[in-house]
């Protein structure tokens, strides 16, 4: 059971690893020219790669000595409430500032804010979730 | 009307630790602590498991508390 719940976590993390892939070759289609290159583009990856990848695995591999589920039925309703309200005050805030952005007379919305918006969003949400799962 | 536990008592009776109970009943040591507190009430098939871990029957585990 245990060498399955291995694998499985094996196939997420080659996964994660092909999406980042795909990511990149869609960062270099879209912002090609003003991304750093050679060993510079090169050092982004590795890092990337090890914080996103490595980290998550290294601490993994170091609760599972531990006989202690990592989640259970309590942690799962928990992080249902979370994402439910998050998701609600997300949609709720983001109205607001559309709001107060047409209010001041904006009509246009440049992508990268967009693109700056969602990350910082997204970064949030996972701190967060990460929080609430110690609780 | 407010569902209350035994479980620290029972457990602190039989010399258990929370860590060594979560890990028998395969849950967080956060969620005995929950309910040891009364923060959260466990669900019918977790209530079951910790009748059958400390051998007990239902009413002198869990009790209502009328308000």
């Amino acid at each position: 059971m245990r060498k399955m719940k291995k694998r499985y976590e094996l196939l997420v993390y080659v996964f994660i690893t092909l999406c980042c892939f795909v990511g990149i070759w869609l960062g270099i289609k879209l912002i090609g020219e003003q991304l750093p290159s050679g060993n510079y583009f090169l050092l982004f990856i590795m890092v990337g790669a090890l914080c996103g990848v490595g980290l998550p695995m290294l601490i993994s591999w170091s609760q599972s000595r531990s006989r202690q589920p990592d989640m259970d039925e309590r942690t799962v309703r928990m992080l249902k409430n979370y994402l439910l309200s998050a998701f609600f005050l997300i949609s709720f805030l983001s109205g607001v500032l559309l709001l107060v952005l047409v209010g001041i007379g904006h009509e246009t919305i440049e992508l990268g804010w967009i693109a700056v918006y969602g990350g910082a969003i997204f970064i949030l949400m996972t701190a967060g979730l990460f929080v609430v799962k110690r609780f | 009307m407010k569902v209350n536990n035994k479980v620290r008592e029972m457990r602190q009776s039989r010399h258990i630790t929370q860590v060594k109970m979560a890990e028998d009943l395969g849950i967080t040591r956060q969620t005995i602590n929950a309910i040891e507190k009364g923060k959260y009430n466990p669900s019918l098939e977790l209530a079951f498991r910790l009748l059958a871990y400390f051998d007990v029957p239902f009413e002198q585990l869990f009790y209502v508390e009328e308000e």
